[in-house]
């Protein structure tokens, strides 16, 4: 039973009747359990007097044995109609009580079951209650001694007939007292129950029909109830302004919302769905819909990238309560990328659980895309080696890009808020001022030209081409900034010097080129055929003195034509790998005696500076000329310094040098302290036949030398110079490996005949017909071809197999190196012999080492290589013997 | 000290049993008359108010109960009245032959023997606080105080008030209750 479902009244009336009831019926039964208790003792003190009495008056009739008398007595006890039966035991003659009453009253009752005849209890008790009835047995006393005992029982009428009666009266006491407690309810309940139920009647019609104007009626009390209605009255108006307030937040959010094109969404954390407002759907490019969907339909709108994201977002909002500020992408169905942005915030219960994530979603594909150009932008900006930098009104730098920072060495925080005035020098931005900018504020549009910066640390001046140009507000026209940008072009300019340079001398090499080339061709004719007419002729031949002249004659002619070349960088020179310092320390003997006591000199050779692939005679010329310019500018004495040292070109330091890559490098330096240059004699300083010298002092080819030295040797030179501070001239060998093949010297014997077949190819006639002499008359075939593609022609048709193929270089068409492919095509592993007539850095060209025989050479010289080539062909060609 | 109380108790009890006795089965041990006689004798002196409670004798005197004449009753009185006492003082037998010896007892029974000298005897005895007993035909009739009667093989006794009241003797109505009949004439 549950009571709360009871109304106030019900609960009041009964709690009135039960409590009323409840007192009376535990005053009355205290009461009546008081009576009982009294009328027991009552009856047993009566009982116990009528016991006593009766023995007292039988006493005489014991005594006598007169149990007529005795019964006499007895049965005066009728007048008691209580009692059931006395009798009288006097004590048997076994001293025991006998069985049998000496005398005896029974009662007789009318109409009920006759009453028996009880033996008397055994018990010491004096009394007993029974079920109905009221035993005691009481001793005869007949002056001072026992004579028998009185063994009387009463019913208990009288007991009931109390209870009946005290029951009766009771019932009545309830029966009249419960219906005034029922009435005094129904009274007091006008003041205690109604108003509770006129509020709980308010209460529910409120919550019912969300009717937040009604009121509960004030009671004319002021107890607690009337506390309880005013205080729910003022909770229904709090809740009414509250509800005001909230319909027109509403109202506005949804004005606004609807302005802005955001949606609000809400996911429902336990069971995973997520509702959305119309507004949501349309940013998915969904239509609008009714159906909440489940939260992983959302996230499957997601692209796949984003997804794993934004769940974790999610969760982590949902879980550890972090914002939920999450971009993402979506596809829509008509294929179309887009990117939302959403926000959002956890909401909780009592217990901290997380139940709603519930925050908004706007569309930021423009923004996204406005960024994504932007970014290009900036990137382009930043990434550009070229200075781009905004100058305000004011003079002072409002933008600078990272290459611009660097070019002037402006570190990029400090570069906002330089005037733009600090890059340049002085000198040059007077003359920039006056000219560049009153040209671009008459609104002439930009300004193009070479201009001089200054970088800022090392104060050297950088050239560049620059571009000033006013920002103009696009709408008013008005000036807002001016933008800059520069490119250096120091780097190129000094390139442009030195190219011009090495084009000025390069032409000049050609010229000398060429020349020697076809000279060295002639004097091939002319020394050759000397030789041979000397070896055919008798010491005492007339015709040989005149001949050896000849052939002496032509050397020294090849002589001249190598040093000519020097310069020219066409010399004929051996290369080989040769350790730097090995060539510094072999020039040093002769170094000292050169510069004689004045000049100090001072050797600074890195252990291991590295090997280069030179000639050697030929840095011991470079090393000798640079050494003696040296002398020359420290008239007074001074001191000179040699250093070698290893090094490693990186991109940047290549850069400032003459095409030079970046590598490893073996730098040679000679300094002086002598008198300097200007920048003026700096500039020529290689240009041949230039010289300070006084006329005839001096060739004026010296330094020629080095640079075409260093040119041919892949090198670079570089010289620093300031009037009065001396100079160093360093000049960079590319570093190699030890290894490559080189080649002997001129042979000393001639060596042995050969009846293989070589291939001849060369486009000299002469030459070539020397040279097919001296193979011929040495025992081999040959085969002639005067340029590529005959010779490759003779290569199809040749009846024979060919063994060398001996070739020129430079030949038109098709030239020496194209021509040993070709051939290799079809002679695999047969060697070539190349003929050179200049050294046209051939063994670059080529990544395995090749074989080169430099003209003119000696018949001796040539046969010997052939020889030794074919023969190690032949060695490589026999099949091993196993063992 | 009730022994023998008690068994003046049993015989009283079985001269009471013997209607019922004579009606359920044997008894046990029945009392003589003369037992029983002698078992009254003891009590009637319990009986008379000023032996009972007031004028209560010391316990150097006995309260004699003297047999005249010729004693029937015998050994039967002597254990009757053995470590009994009345109001505290203890009962003594005494047997005696001339009625003045009678003057110190309280209670004397008369013996058949002294039939004819009935009257002389009771005048000898005058107004003494003697209680007489016989079972003398007509004893009460004739003056005595306490008759013996057989009645139906039981007991019992007629009283002649005025008799103890002319000696000053009250007996105690509870006597006089179980008396068959009681004279108060004289």
């Amino acid at each position: 039973m549950d009571i709360g479902r009871y109304s106030i009244r019900k609960k009041l009336t009964w709690m009135n009747l039960l409590v009323s009831g409840a007192t009376l019926l535990i005053a009355s039964s205290a009461f009546v359990a008081y009576e009982l208790a009294s009328l027991r003792l009552a009856m047993v003190r009566n009982l116990s007097v009528q016991a006593q009495i009766t023995g007292a008056n039988c006493a005489s009739a014991i005594l006598f044995g007169d149990p007529d008398s005795a019964r006499n007595t007895l049965s005066s006890l009728s007048a008691a109609p209580n009692i059931i039966s006395v009798a009288i035991y006097t004590p048997a003659q076994n001293g025991e009580r006998s069985a049998r009453p000496f005398a005896a009253y029974i009662r007789s009752s009318a109409g009920a079951s006759p009453v028996v005849l009880q033996p008397p209890p055994t018990q010491t008790e004096t009394y007993r209650f029974t079920n109905n009835s009221l035993e005691m047995v009481r001793p005869v006393v007949f002056q001072g001694s026992r004579i028998g005992v009185v063994y009387i029982r009463s019913d208990l009428k009288e007991i009931y007939d109390m209870l009946q009666r005290y029951a009766g009266i009771v019932a009545i006491i309830l029966l009249i007292s419960l219906p005034a407690a029922l009435l005094f309810s129904a009274i007091f309940q006008r003041a205690t129950a109604q108003p509770i139920m006129q509020l709980a009647g308010v209460a529910r019609m409120v919550s019912r029909e969300k009717k937040y104007t009604v009121r509960a009626p004030a009671s004319g009390s002021q107890d607690e109830i009337a506390l309880l209605v005013g205080a729910f009255n003022e909770m229904l108006d709090q809740i009414q302004e509250r509800d005001a307030a909230l319909q027109q937040a509403h109202e506005r959010l949804n004005l606004a919302l609807k302005s802005s094109g955001v949606g609000t969404w809400s996911w429902a954390v336990a069971e995973d769905t997520v509702v959305w407002d119309d507004f949501m759907y349309p940013l998915f490019g969904l239509a609008r819909n009714a159906t909440p969907l489940r939260y992983q339909d959302f996230l499957d709108l997601i692209h796949p990238k984003d997804r794993e994201r934004v769940r974790q977002a999610g969760l982590d909002a949902a879980r550890l309560d972090l914002p939920y500020d999450v971009e993402f992408r979506v596809f829509w169905p008509d294929g179309t990328l887009h990117s939302l942005s959403a926000r959002g915030k956890v909401f909780h219960d009592h217990d901290r659980r997380p139940v709603r994530l519930t925050g908004v979603c706007w569309d930021i594909s423009e923004r996204k895309r406005a960024e994504e150009e932007r970014q290009k932008f900036v990137s382009l900006v930043e990434q550009t080696d070229d200075f781009v930098g905004m100058i305000g009104l004011d003079g002072r730098i409002m933008f600078l890009n990272r290459a611009g920072c660097r070019l002037v060495g402006l570190e990029a925080r400090k570069a906002v808020g330089t005037p733009f005035a600090d890059l340049h020098p002085e000198d040059a931005w007077s003359g920039l001022s006056d000219e560049v900018l009153p040209a671009i504020l008459r609104g002439d549009g930009n300004w193009v030209g070479e201009a001089k910066l200054r970088h800022l640390t090392t104060r050297q001046p950088i050239d560049v081409l620059m571009n000033i140009f006013p920002v103009n507000d696009p709408e008013s026209g008005q000036l807002l900034c001016f933008a800059a940008i520069m490119r250096d072009v120091t780097g190129r300019k000094r390139l442009e010097e030195q190219l011009l340079q090495a084009q000025k001398l390069d032409s000049i090499g050609q010229l000398a080129g060429g020349v020697a080339h076809d000279f060295n061709n002639l004097l091939t004719i002319i020394s050759g055929y000397s030789e041979l007419i000397l070896g055919r002729c008798s010491p005492d031949d007339p015709v040989c003195e005149p001949v050896e002249q000849i052939s002496r004659a032509a050397a020294r002619a090849a002589a001249l034509t190598r040093q000519l070349l020097a310069f020219g960088s066409r010399q004929a020179s051996e290369q080989k790998d040769v350790a730097l310092n090995d060539v510094v320390g072999n020039v040093e003997k002769m170094l000292r005696r050169l510069i004689g006591a004045d000049v100090d000199l001072v050797l600074s050779l890195e252990e291991d500076a590295g090997t280069i692939r030179a000639d050697p005679g030929q840095m011991e010329q470079v090393i000798v000329n640079l050494v003696i310019n040296a002398r020359d500018a420290m008239p007074g004495g001074g001191r000179l310094l040699i250093e070698t040292s290893g090094l490693y070109l990186d991109e940047e330091s290549a850069q400032g040098r003459l095409a030079v890559p970046p590598g490893r490098y073996v730098m040679l330096a000679v300094s002086d302290s002598g008198i300097g240059m200007t920048s003026e004699v700096k500039s020529r300083i290689f240009e041949p036949f230039f010289t300070t010298k006084e006329r005839g002092k001096g060739t004026g080819l010296g330094l020629s030398t080095v640079y075409g030295i260093v040119q041919q040797s892949r090198g670079s030179i570089t010289v620093q110079s300031e009037p009065g501070q001396g100079t160093t001239f360093r000049i960079l060998f590319p570093a190699v490996q030890p290894g490559s093949r080189e080649f002997a010297g001129a042979p000393v014997e001639m060596p042995a005949a050969g009846s293989e077949t070589i291939l001849l190819t060369e486009d000299e006639a002469g030459v070539r017909g020397y040279v097919r002499y001296i193979l011929e008359r040495h025992g081999y075939r040959v085969a002639e071809a005067s340029n590529g593609i005959e010779a490759m022609d003779v290569v199809r048709s040749y009846p024979g197999p060919i063994h060398l193929l001996l070739t020129d270089v430079v030949m038109p068409e098709v030239g020496g190196v194209e021509l040993a492919a070709q051939f290799a095509a079809v002679y695999p592993g047969v060697p070539v012999l190349y003929m050179s007539g200049y050294n046209d850095r051939l063994w670059m060209q080529s990544d395995t080492p090749v074989d080169i025989i430099q003209k003119p050479f000696a018949s001796g010289a040539l046969l010997a290589q052939i020889r030794e080539l074919l023969d190690a062909r032949r060695e490589a060609l026999q099949p091993r013997i196993k063992t | 000290m009730t022994s023998g109380r008690t068994l003046r108790f049993r015989a009283a009890f079985a001269a009471a049993c013997l209607l019922a006795a004579s009606v359920a089965g044997a008894q046990d041990v029945r009392p003589t008359e003369y037992q029983l006689k002698a078992a009254y004798l003891t009590e009637f002196g319990r009986f008379v108010e000023q032996w009972s409670s007031r004028a209560r004798p010391s316990p150097d005197d006995s309260f004699d109960i003297c047999v005249l004449g010729q004693d029937p009753m015998g050994s039967a009185l002597d254990a009757a009245v053995r470590n009994e006492k009345i109001g505290g003082a203890p009962l003594a037998t005494k047997r005696i032959s001339r009625p003045q010896d009678a003057l110190g007892c309280r209670v004397l029974f008369i013996g058949s023997s002294e039939d004819g000298q009935l009257s002389a005897i009771l005048a000898a005895l005058g107004t003494a606080p003697v209680l007489t007993v016989a079972d003398l035909p007509d004893f009460v009739k004739r003056g005595g105080m306490i008759q013996f009667v057989l009645d139906e093989n039981r007991v019992r006794f007629e009283i002649n008030l005025a008799a103890s009241q002319h000696a000053g003797l009250t007996l105690s109505s509870e006597l006089l209750k179980l008396a068959r009949v009681v004279r108060r004439t004289p």
